[in-house]
């Protein structure tokens, strides 16, 4: 059994695979936009921005900044880019998470 | 997306650019929050979106500045000056108030009417008791009085004489009468406010010419020629301000006068409130009259006497001065025809001075106490505005607690953050103060026109002055200070974390405590009461005065005063123009009937005399003394008297016939104790001697003399006939079928027949009494207008409370309606709340009320200073308003839905 290190959390788990989602064309914006109609709840910028900040300490992901842009006020754009070694603590996340779940679907369906 | 896009409000973009760190994290975050700012604007509206973006800013506050050390602002950012500061804090305090423009308007508009009122009462205050004379020093100024005090202050020519000769230590000395001019030809009279002068009246106050010259000691001689100085605001109104007026003839009581000058603007006469429009020399009084009886008369007292202190004289050696020449002074003018008990009093009297640096003033008399009585009403309405706007505040320091909050978080300290809300404040109060100056401009403007009459204009210097607006700056400070540090103290009370908590629900105000938002409505209402109960015993005192009985029915009755002194007859060819004109007005269509008589009732001219009876023992000198008046027949009819007993005067009481009167009932019951005084004598004295004893021959009811308010209304009437024969103007009562107005033309078209030189005067009745009333009608509609605006703003204050304190509880009351508590038990709770705070105000207030009632009881009429009826309605009221303004608040809180509530708990 591989050592799983489930170091993300809940809400990193749903910025990060959003990032990878929108391929490296992603900033806060998109990410907002992207996560909100996915998971129906309202996400706060701050909160977004931190985790970005923590995710990109930890390694899994990267910024770069883009040109001031006028219609946002000059300011530029933060793209995130995930990094194989977000790639790999996703995949190992969802791992862990399936196999936790292993014979538990039949029982939601029955609820 | 365009650059056209809403964008977020910009204190709030500029907070956020302040909480989150420079560099990637605040170009990225505030950029995403702009765009997707706009997108929601379009999607739910920008008040969503706004909340919205608060909720932004908060997080991006909570993860970006409460994880690591508080710091200050970057040095950058940190104003350099307190100048500099104080500029930001004044740009941030507008930009707060133009975002909710309600909030301000309401308390802009609560300043403006408590500012204004008081500065306008102020305005008037000033003008009239304390501003000095436009003169050159006027503290120089004094006021010379034939007595010890200041009570008396009039005359007689003879005495002025002696005096004028024979004092020392003033560097002017003057006299003056004040009499109203007819300018008219004929006709009906054109009066002009006029005063005779004596040589040194206008070196006395230092008044230079507009135009030609002054009058000078030259004019002032007896048997001078008729010259006048025009005021200058009537050569400006009346003459247009055309300089060729020098030489032309202005007529004054029908004598022509020479125009010889005009006065500069500015000084218009000593008495403050009446503007001399026209000067003439005191000896003149002798061209109008014909005669020089009036300046030789040695008990005729029709002048004042001012003059300017020596400045190396002292007031007070000024006065020993004047005192040493008084016996001389006295000895000198002895009225001849007077008991020699009268001559023995005369000669003790004695001359004193008088500091009139602010002139005199009958208006100030008849109002200066009631501008001090309303000064104080609107002190108190100031008070009950600032508790109002403390309440507003103070609910919207709550509201903001969430700014405040995020302020302290990024290093905001309290003593900065209580300067921003001070600021705030101090603006709302320059607002309102400026708001005010316009109230009180048009508040003044409208309170002299209120006590101005026809026959009393007044005119007052109202522009505002330094002292005014140093006035209106101290109580702008004063409020400042009132209603900016409460909220200032308890808005910034707040620990950042228990404020950023959802909804802000953890600081809420539990339950029904007596907050501090109640006790300012409790104080309201403890202000309240005193103007309410003072404007219920003046309203009813006016209502007494108004429904009272005067004895007479003043609907319907014309008063026409008319003068033949310009007609040149002699005094039997008036008799006949009287005679006939008063047979051809009762001829004519719309007159039931008319008479004549010496003057009306409640109007001016009293007369009154000692009245001797056999078998009357007077109780004291005063006791014996009664009005007197003449009348002719039908004049009881005319004002709808009834004779009791006895007969009207007839054709009979001729000037050759026995002399006749009638008394009124009260007359007959004080001097002939209760039998019929038919056929009884009286008589009254001129100086020692006994005149002609007088046969009543008629009883007639009680009616009002000299005024409504009067108790004693004693009255002997005299025939005209005997006791006006030859006289040169009489009074003519018509009473009218219809309007007794439109009476007017054809009483003018008998004269204009008659004798066109008449000149004439006409006025109702009804409005003759509502004049003597004017004063009571001025402060019972101002402490009305004053108590309903008390009343409003408490009300109003209360509601704010209740609909706040309501919202507050919500959760609590939705956890009593889920617990079965049905509407009618919270309304009552609720209810219950206010009538607590009406209750704890009215305990408050009693004793302010029972001041009101001592300090307007000089103006009441039938009612008590403690009236139960006027306190007790009062409270009523109070607790009605009161009641209503929490009603709406109350049914709310029962309409409020448990599950609702609850699901947010």
């Amino acid at each position: 059994m591989p050592n799983l290190r489930p170091n993300l959390g809940e809400f990193e788990h749903l910025v990060l695979a959003t990032a990878l989602r929108l391929k490296g064309q992603g900033y806060g914006a998109t990410l907002v936009r992207e996560l909100e109609e996915r998971t129906g709840r309202q996400v706060l910028g701050g909160a977004l921005y931190a985790t970005l900040d923590r995710l990109e300490a930890k390694g899994y992901l990267v910024s770069r900044m883009g040109e001031p842009d006028p219609v946002r006020g000059g300011r530029p754009k933060r793209f995130v880019e995930v990094t194989p070694a977000g790639v790999r603590a996703l995949a190992e996340q969802r791992e862990a998470l399936l196999r936790v779940w292993e014979g538990l679907e039949s029982i939601l369906e029955q609820a | 997306m365009s650059a056209r896009d809403p964008r977020p409000p910009r204190v709030l973009r500029a907070l956020l650019d302040r909480v989150l760190p420079p560099g990637p994290v605040r170009d990225g975050l505030a950029g995403d929050l702009d765009e997707l700012y706009a997108e929601r604007v379009q999607r739910r509206g920008r008040v969503r979106a706004n909340a919205w973006y608060a909720r932004q800013l908060l997080s991006a506050a909570r993860h970006y500045r409460l994880k690591r050390p508080r710091s200050r602002p970057t040095s950058e950012k940190r104003p350099t000056t307190m100048l500099d500061s104080l500029a930001r804090d004044i740009a941030y305090a507008l930009r707060n108030l133009r975002r909710a423009p309600g909030f301000t308007a309401v308390i802009v508009l609560t300043l403006a009417l408590g500012i204004g009122a008081n500065t306008a009462i102020y305005t008037l205050l000033d003008a009239v008791v304390l501003r000095p004379l436009p003169v050159p020093e006027p503290e120089q100024l004094v006021l010379v009085t034939p007595s010890e005090g200041q009570g008396w202050a009039y005359f007689t020519n003879p005495l002025w004489e002696e005096v004028r000769d024979r004092a020392t230590g003033f560097t002017a000395l003057a006299a003056f009468s004040e009499t109203n001019f007819n300018t008219a030809d004929g006709g009906l009279a054109r009066r002009v406010r006029g005063q005779y002068v004596s040589g040194d009246y206008f070196t006395l106050f230092g008044v230079r010419p507009a135009l030609g010259r002054l009058l000078g000691p030259a004019d002032d001689v007896r048997g001078c020629p008729a010259v006048a100085v025009l005021g200058h605001g009537f050569w400006q109104s009346e003459h247009g301000g055309r300089v060729d007026v020098i030489g032309t003839t202005i007529r004054l009581d029908g004598k022509p006068f020479e125009i010889v000058g005009v006065a500069a603007p500015g000084f218009a006469g000593p008495e403050v409130g009446r503007e001399t429009q026209v000067y003439a020399p005191l000896c003149s009084e002798a061209v109008i009259t014909g005669s020089q009886a009036n300046l030789d008369a040695r008990s005729r007292w029709w002048m004042r006497v001012m003059g300017r202190r020596d400045p190396s004289v002292s007031i007070e050696q000024l006065r020993a001065r004047i005192k040493s020449i008084a016996p001389d002074a006295y000895a000198a003018t002895v009225p001849p025809n007077w008991a020699a008990e009268d001559k023995a009093g005369y000669l003790k009297r004695t001359l004193s001075v008088f500091p009139a640096e602010t002139g005199l003033s009958d208006i100030r008399a008849r109002y200066a106490s009631a501008l001090g009585m309303l000064m104080g009403a609107v002190a108190l309405i100031l008070l009950i505005a600032c508790a109002n706007v403390a309440n507003l505040l103070l609910a919207r320091a709550a509201s903001r607690q969430h700014d405040v909050a995020i302020r302290m978080a990024i290093g905001a300290g309290r003593g900065r953050l209580a300067r921003q809300v001070l600021t705030e404040s101090a603006l709302l109060a320059v607002l309102g103060a400026a708001a005010g100056l316009l109230v009180a401009h048009w508040g003044a403007r409208g309170l002299v026109a209120l006590i101005s009459t026809d026959s009393f204009p007044v005119s007052l210097d109202l522009s505002l002055d330094a002292r005014v607006l140093g006035f209106t700056a101290l109580v702008t400070v004063v409020t400042t200070l009132i209603f900016g540090l409460v909220p200032a103290w308890r808005g910034t009370r707040v620990s950042p974390q228990a404020a950023m908590k959802a909804g802000g629900r953890g600081v809420a105000e539990g339950h029904s405590r007596f907050t501090l938002g109640k006790a300012l409505v409790a104080a309201q209402v403890a202000l309240s009461l005193p103007l309410l109960v003072g404007a219920g015993l003046l309203a009813g005192s006016l209502r007494n005065l108004a429904t009272l009985d005067p004895g007479f029915e003043p609907d319907g009755v014309l008063a026409v005063s008319a003068s033949l002194s310009r007609a040149g007859l002699e005094p039997e060819a008036r008799d006949v123009v009287w005679r006939t004109v008063l047979e051809r007005i009762r001829a004519l269509p719309g007159v039931r009937s008319a008479a004549s008589a010496y003057r009306t009732p409640v109007g001016f001219g009293t007369w009154n005399d000692d009245l001797y009876v056999d078998g009357f023992v007077p109780a004291s000198p005063r006791d014996a003394v009664v009005w007197f008046t003449a009348v002719g027949e039908g004049y009881f009819a005319t004002l709808g008297m009834r004779l009791v007993a006895g007969r009207d005067f007839d054709a009979s009481d001729g000037p050759n016939g026995p002399k006749v009167a009638i008394v009124s009932e009260s007359v007959a019951a004080k001097f002939f104790g209760g039998e019929s005084p038919l056929g009884r004598q009286f008589r009254t004295k001129r100086g020692d001697t006994f005149q002609d004893p007088v046969t009543i021959v008629g009883v007639v009811e009680d009616a009002k003399y000299a005024s409504l308010r009067e108790d004693e209304s004693a009255t002997v009437y005299l025939p005209v006939a005997q006791q006006m024969a030859g006289t040169a103007w009489l009074t003519l009562v018509l009473r009218a079928a219809g309007n007794p107005l439109s009476l007017v033309p054809a009483v003018r078209q008998v004269f204009e027949e008659v004798q066109p030189a008449a000149m004439l005067e006409v006025t109702t009745l009804e409005a003759q009494l509502a004049r003597s009333l004017q004063r009571e009608r001025v402060l019972a509609l101002l402490s009305t207008l004053f108590g309903g605006v008390a009343l409003a703003l408490t009300v109003l204050g209360l509601y704010g409370v209740m609909a706040y304190t309501v919202a507050r509880r919500r959760n609590e009351i939705g956890v009593r309606i889920a617990l079965g508590a049905d509407a009618p038990r919270v309304v009552r709770m609720v209810l219950r709340d206010v009538v607590r705070v009406v209750v704890i105000g009215v305990m408050l207030g009693a004793a302010g009320a029972w001041v009101a009632g001592r300090l307007v009881r000089s103006f009441l009429y039938g009612l008590e200073p403690v009236e139960p009826s006027v306190m007790a309605g009062a409270v009523v009221l109070l607790l009605a308003a009161a009641l209503g303004a929490g009603l709406r608040p109350a049914l709310r809180a029962a309409s409020a839905d448990p599950v609702a509530a609850l699901r947010e708990e």
